[in-house]
């Protein structure tokens, strides 16, 4: 494993940062981490590379302890938010942050050069950061995390300052690592960047992971009814008796099937308990759906047992 | 560590701060200069002994101002050389490198230092050229003073630099200007109350409690913060290697007729040493 933790936890003044957490990512993963703002997703980033001290709680990087400093010559991050001394160049910030690395003065004349034309800033590296717009000094972030070419990446909200364009040469980035074998650790409430880049996600709030595993048994073959009726209360009771994933979205009942068989039980349910029906429609499942669905069960004093829940091939 | 040093280095000499306290320095050394160029040409030329007397005098008031322009320097330029970087968030990107928080420290410790140190020794250098250069004033004691000149902002640099890993940027500085300041008036204090002991011993009396009360004063701040003790003995030895008679030299307030001991010196070492320990323990065990 890559990442290994088991009931990882940091308490900031006796208030919870993360609660428990067990992740397991193995070699290759682009493994996504979800949760709303404060959810706790920094805290467990910062924790795993050893900037937090956890309050209880262990884990593996790489096969080493948390905060290993060798282990760290092999890691990437972008923390979120990063900020540069603005005064330098991009070079300049790279070739500092390539000897804090302990990296070569030759090794880095050839990587530098890859990095910026993997993150776009060829040409631009000789200006100074200060002239930089917020999306190029997020790439110029992305590429000093790229530059000890890292087993290990871990990018702490990278696209949450960029553009359209700007997001998706991110995601290009972090696909070309997954064809390099390489494990990004993608920490995000950006869904539909997970979306396209990540194999695994957990999903985080108050602290505490709410259910993990690969993202194409939370979303794959899964269909949305959408549902519009009016009706006794019965109906809804009836209808979370056939699925456990219903939500109410402006006034909608949608309700998450595994296959097509239910749509006419749906239906049935609906009418049998003198209910009118006006409306019914299906749609793909995706992760927004999954995340609102997983967000909106946990209440704030949610407790659970961490697990692989859905990891099973 | 060099690599860090290097770049507080260069960070250093890139703040507006140090730039501001440069163009300030070469305000007071010019009427510095302007002054004494007065002061020395009303002097006639066979008035050696007053000559040599304002030359001390003046020579260690000038210090007296360096001192404390170098301390506010000092102070200002490095409150937030670690809680900045956490603060604005540099910090983290550069504690997740596979470098340990003691050459962060000592990094940071050594490229400010390296600053102040020169900036110190700039102005040193500066104020006794141009009292050399009015009253022709040399002294034996010049190098060794000016060491011992430039390990002042060495002194703060190490508190400062301890304070910056818990407190935040401007909680800092006021802390530090404020334990500057209790040092300097210390010392101030407990020169008033070795000069009340030296009156009533040699009008035959012994010495009053309060002349103690005001030495012991002087003693707690020196070993609160020894910087006030550094700068009496630059100025006993520039003085002692000069050719100024002391009992011409005894009633100047910027004057120890008794210098601070060898002791004083170690503690001084060991209070560097201390607070660069304590910073590295601070820096190591928080949370970033």
């Amino acid at each position: 494993m890559i990442i290994e933790t088991l009931n990882l936890t940091k308490l900031y003044d006796g208030k919870p940062g993360c609660r428990d957490i067990c992740l397991s990512v193995s070699e290759g993963q682009v493994f996504g981490f979800l949760g709303p703002n404060g959810a706790g997703k920094s805290t467990v980033v910062k924790t795993l590379i050893g900037l937090l001290r956890p309050t209880d709680g262990q884990g593996m990087v790489l096969g080493q302890p948390l905060g290993n400093k060798q282990v760290r010559r092999k890691i990437g991050f972008l923390p979120e938010n990063f900020r540069f001394q603005e005064w330098l160049t991009g070079r300049e910030l790279l070739e500092f942050h390539g000897a804090m690395y302990g990296l070569e003065r030759r090794f880095l004349k050839e990587r530098i050069p890859v990095v910026l034309e993997m993150v776009r800033l060829r040409g631009r590296e000789r200006e100074p950061i200060r002239s930089y717009s917020k999306g190029m000094q997020q790439r110029l972030g992305i590429a000093s995390a790229l530059l000890p070419d890292p087993e290990l990446v871990f990018l702490d909200e990278p696209t949450s300052a960029l553009d359209p364009i700007g997001r998706r040469e991110i995601r290009e980035i972090i696909k070309n690592l997954r064809s390099e074998s390489k494990t990004v650790f993608l920490n995000s409430h950006l869904l539909s960047e997970v979306e396209m880049t990540c194999d695994h996600v957990a999903f985080i709030k108050g602290g505490i992971i709410l259910d993990q595993g690969r993202l194409s048994n939370f979303t794959g073959g899964k269909q949305v009814v959408s549902l519009r009726y009016t009706g006794s209360p019965r109906i809804l009771e009836s209808i979370r008796a056939v699925s456990q994933e219903v939500f109410i979205d402006n006034g909608l009942v949608q309700v998450a099937v595994a296959s097509e068989d239910l749509l006419p039980v749906l239906a049935s349910i609906v009418v049998q308990n003198g209910g009118d029906l006006y409306e019914m429609t299906t749609s793909g499942f995706s992760l927004e759906d999954v995340f609102i669905n997983i967000m909106g069960e946990a209440a704030d004093d949610y407790h659970c047992t961490p697990h692989l829940s859905r990891d099973a091939e | 560590m060099i690599t860090i040093a290097r770049l507080t280095f260069r960070e250093m000499l890139n703040k507006r701060i140090l730039l501001l306290g440069l163009v300030l320095t070469v305000v007071y050394l010019s009427i510095l200069w302007l002054g004494l160029h007065y002061v020395g040409k009303d002097i006639p030329e066979t008035a050696e002994l007053v000559r040599l007397s304002l030359a001390g005098e003046l020579l260690t008031a000038g210090l007296f101002v360096s001192g404390m322009l170098v301390s506010l320097v000092t102070v200002f330029s490095s409150a937030g050389a670690i809680s900045a970087d956490i603060e604005n968030g540099i910090m983290p990107a550069t504690a997740a490198k596979p470098i340990s928080r003691t050459q962060i420290f000592l990094g940071k410790y050594a490229g400010l230092g390296l600053a102040l140190v020169v900036y110190s020794l700039f102005v040193f250098i500066a104020t006794n050229m141009i009292v050399w250069r009015v009253f022709h004033f040399y002294s034996d004691g010049f190098f060794s003073a000016m060491v011992l000149f430039a390990l002042q902002p060495l002194v703060l640099l190490a508190v400062n630099l301890w304070g910056s890993t818990f407190l935040s940027t401007l909680g800092n500085g006021v802390f530090m200007f404020m334990l500057y300041s209790v040092a300097v008036i210390g010392g101030m204090l407990e020169y008033v109350g070795v000069q009340m002991s030296s009156m009533a011993l040699t009008a035959g009396a012994s010495g009053t409690a309060a002349a103690s009360s005001l030495t012991m004063i002087g003693i707690l701040t020196s070993l609160l913060l020894p910087v006030d003790s550094l700068y009496r003995l630059v100025n006993y030895l520039l003085l002692q290697g000069s050719p100024v008679p002391a009992q011409l030299m005894r009633f100047t307030p910027f004057l120890t007729i008794t210098p601070p001991s060898m002791e004083m010196l170690a503690y001084t070492a060991g209070y560097i040493l201390l607070f660069i320990g304590l910073g590295i323990y601070k820096l190591s065990s928080r949370d970033l």
